[in-house]
């Protein structure tokens, strides 16, 4: 009888040591299963976020391409506004102010295209001078300090953000 | 994990990069610009300014905007670098209590470290805005000449602005970094940096676990803006040779040479000439004058020609410093904006008869490697999951002997994809899928890995039947390849296991060929396509011919013929033009008897708006052009 316990005892000892064995691997199972999934839900997610990024690059791409074709015309916009000022003289013929108004009508025409696209003149004489719309040449003496007094190449914002800063002659008050 | 920011703190431009899915990557500033201008300074409302804001006041405001404050930082107000650039610098210099400088911004005097902090700390505020996320770490990249006093005042400086500095790094190395050269070993690397205001000389040593710098030189007052002055000169006094004119004295029409010599610089480093236009640059008394003139490749290295000959003078001293020979230089990186400049490029090819690393951004590099070894601070503690990705690529054999790759080379396993095929003849009811890898268009030059067929596709026209094949490889890199007739839902598959198992000689001899063979292959296959394409035609005109029965009459049924055996004869042959004309007169014949068909269709029973039958079918838009042979 009390063999038959000891045999009974040390079977349960087996069984118990095999269940703690069984419950340890399924432990370790779990475990790497955890790993596994939490691995995979952020490749996933990173995946995913990837997918968005791209998105948004490939919509800034298009917007900065844009934006460089844009910067590009501004000298060609410059060309037509020096070639309309330098014109602006006395004793035109008719055909020649005909011409100059022709040149003007271009120039609009130009405008209005880029202007769809979201261009902006930036204002510059007569304004605070600021350096996040103004790049300042030279300094000219005079009374109102800070002031813009001239405006050499006009600057221009293209949708808020500026593309090229208007070049000025700044006032200096030297008191 | 925060990420760690990577510094390039420039002398004129400072730029900053990241490291994104595991590749550096720019951050724009606020302004969205990928550079910097290294300015501070403050405005007289007591506002500071910094980059490019601070750049765009310094005339109004030139004693309080400090520029180039890094060729000050960490140096004695005695040193002799300190008194000569104290000459031209516009803002008030003096020695600090510790005999170090300071400079004189607004009221204040400042130690340049803390002008620098200022960069700096727009630089973190603007990758904040950026990112989304606090950065509380970075890297700062100084030259390789800097002294430990000077690495230190930078090190103060990124402490100033709020970093945590990981690790001040050398410019060439970051550059090296950045091009992946410190995997390589017992190498000797020279990193020729021409930036805007200087030039310096690197060279260095790569060993298992260290790059050192083992000699440096250069010009600290020499760089790319020299050359744009240069080219302003040179375009001034051509126009007062040809027009009796001084443009220097023009404001606006300074500016705009300025810029028209900046883009012309830029645009002379892909093409031969370009043409400077300036309407209406100026007028005297016969009225407007305009500026026309072209400039050349060769022009412009005239000009410069000195100030090139003068770098490559600099980088023999270098080299003759530590008593290396040309021939102890492993590799070249170019650096800084002017080496995109091709004269340059030559002229350092030609002295080191090597060809010099390029490719990433010369603007950025520094950066970028500045961020590459952020990651790799990052990554001892990242547990990075590493993918294979497949060597070569994977497809089978279509129409014609031709390989259509399924699955491209460098895909990153595991993964799967699959396309839609079909039959080549009418009533096929079976397909052999012949399984390749390699790089080359004609299947036979592939390795074959295996081939199966698919059998019991119900019987139909050509083109009809949708043959779903399936290349599927798991993360152990087993390919399975499986075929499934859409409509029986029949499949059948095979398992190969040795796909990825090539050895690297095999697979580099496997690329290698097919570059060799680049051009006949691609001839080779645009042929076969265009047969495949002639047969297709001649089985249209068949059938039409065929069913238009007697609704069209003997003589054209014979032209129709006549072309089929024209288009049959020069398909027999490699001509490909010959059998394109061919095939656009059969087609043309045919399109002719379609329409008569079409008409005589509508006239016999108007309702019926059911397209020809001859017309190509419309629901197989999706399936390949590409056919089983059969």
């Amino acid at each position: 009888m009390e063999e038959q316990n000891k045999i009974n005892n040390e079977e349960k000892i087996k069984e118990e040591e095999k269940i703690k064995e069984l419950e340890k691997k399924l432990e370790e199972a779990e475990k790497l299963k955890n790993d596994y999934l939490e691995g995979w839900q952020r490749e996933r997610a990173e995946f995913l976020n990837f997918q968005k990024e791209i998105k948004k690059r490939n919509e800034e791409i298009i917007k900065k391409a844009n934006e460089d074709i844009i910067k590009d015309l501004l000298t060609v916009l410059d060309s037509f506004d020096i070639s309309i000022n330098s014109l602006n003289v006395e004793g035109l013929t008719p055909t020649e102010k005909n011409i100059r108004r022709g040149i003007e009508l271009i120039r609009e025409q130009m405008l209005n295209v880029l202007e769809q696209k979201g261009l902006k003149e930036i204002k510059s004489v007569g304004e605070k001078f600021n350096p996040i719309y103004h790049e300042a040449l030279e300094i000219i003496k005079g009374e109102e300090d800070d002031k813009i007094a001239e405006e050499i190449i006009k600057g221009y914002e293209l949708n808020g953000k500026v593309i090229r800063p208007a070049k000025v002659k700044v006032i200096k008050n030297n008191k | 994990m925060s990420k760690i920011l990577g510094i390039d703190l420039g002398t004129t431009n400072s730029a900053m990069a990241i490291i994104e899915a595991g590749q550096p990557k720019i951050i724009e500033n606020k302004e969205g610009i990928r550079t910097t201008p290294s300015i501070a300074a403050i405005a007289k409302n007591g506002e500071l300014l910094v980059g490019v804001l601070a750049k765009r006041q310094s005339v109004t405001n030139a004693q309080n905007t400090i520029f180039s404050i890094k060729r000050l930082i960490g140096r004695k107000f005695t040193d002799s670098e300190v008194q000569r650039d104290k000459k031209w610098l516009p803002y008030e210099l003096r020695e600090s209590a510790n005999g170090g400088v300071e400079v004189k911004m607004g009221e204040k005097w400042y130690r340049p470290e803390e002008i620098s902090a200022m960069i700096l700390q727009k630089l973190k505020t603007d990758a904040e805005e950026k990112l989304g996320e606090k950065i509380d770490e970075a890297i700062i990249t100084v030259p390789a000449y800097f002294d430990d006093s000077q690495r230190q005042a930078t090190k103060n400086a990124g402490e100033i602005a709020g970093f945590k500095v990981k690790r001040i790094l050398n410019e060439p190395t970051a550059a090296a970094l950045a091009y992946g050269l410190n995997k390589k070993t017992n190498e000797r690397i020279i990193v020729y940096d021409f930036g805007g205001g200087t030039f310096d000389i690197s060279i260095l040593e790569v060993s298992e676990d260290t790059i050192e710098v083992i000699a440096t030189g250069g010009d600290t007052h020499l760089g790319g803006d020299d050359f744009d002055q240069r080219i302003i000169a040179y375009l001034v006094d051509e126009f007062k040779k040809l027009e009796g004119i001084d443009l220097s004295k023009d404001l606006l029409a300074l500016q705009r040479l300025k810029e028209a010599a900046e883009k012309a610089k830029h645009e002379l480093s892909t093409v031969l000439e370009t043409d400077i236009n300036l309407p209406f640059i100026t007028s005297d008394a016969n009225g407007p004058k305009h500026f026309e003139m072209k400039l050349s490749r060769a022009k412009l290295e005239e000009l410069v020609k000195d100030y090139i000959d003068h770098s490559i003078e600099l980088v023999k001293q270098t080299l003759a410093e530590k008593n290396l020979k040309i021939s102890d230089i492993n590799e070249i990186i170019m650096v800084g904006g002017q080496t995109r400049m091709p004269a340059i490029q030559e002229a350092v090819k030609k002295f080191f008869g090597k060809e010099p690393h390029k490719g990433i951004n010369p603007d950025e590099v520094v950066a970028m490697g500045a961020a590459v070894e952020g990651g790799v601070l990052q990554g001892e503690v990242r547990d990075v999951l590493l993918l294979d990705v497949t060597p070569l690529s994977l497809g089978i054999e279509t129409l014609g002997g031709v390989f259509t790759k399924i699955i491209e080379k460098n895909t990153t396993i595991p993964v799967s994809k699959s396309q839609i095929f079909s039959t080549a003849a009418d009533n096929q009811t079976s397909v052999e899928i012949h399984v390749l890898q390699g790089e080359r268009e004609m299947a036979a030059d592939n390795k074959t890995l295996g081939r199966f067929i698919l059998d019991g596709i119900p019987p139909a026209f050509r083109g009809i039947p949708q043959i779903e094949v399936t290349f599927d490889i798991d993360a152990n890199g087993i390919l399975k390849v499986t075929a499934k007739d859409k409509a029986s839902g029949k499949e059948q598959s095979i398992r190969i296991e040795a796909s990825t198992g090539l050895s690297k000689e095999d697979i580099e001899r496997m690329k290698k060929e097919a570059e060799l063979h680049l051009e006949e292959d691609r001839k080779k296959r645009e042929l076969i396509e265009i047969k495949n394409q002639a047969e297709n035609t001649i089985y249209l005109a068949e059938k039409t011919s065929r069913e238009a029965g007697d609704k069209i009459t003997p003589e054209e049924r014979k032209e129709i013929e006549d072309k089929i055996s024209d288009l049959k004869e020069v398909s027999k042959g490699e001509d490909a033009s010959q059998i394109k004309n061919k095939m656009e007169d059969l087609s043309l014949a045919i399109s002719k008897i379609g329409a008569k068909m079409y008409q005589s269709n509508q006239n016999n029973n108007s309702n019926d708006t059911q397209p020809n039958s001859s017309s190509e079918k419309s629901d197989d838009n999706n399936s390949q052009d590409a056919e089983f042979k059969e």
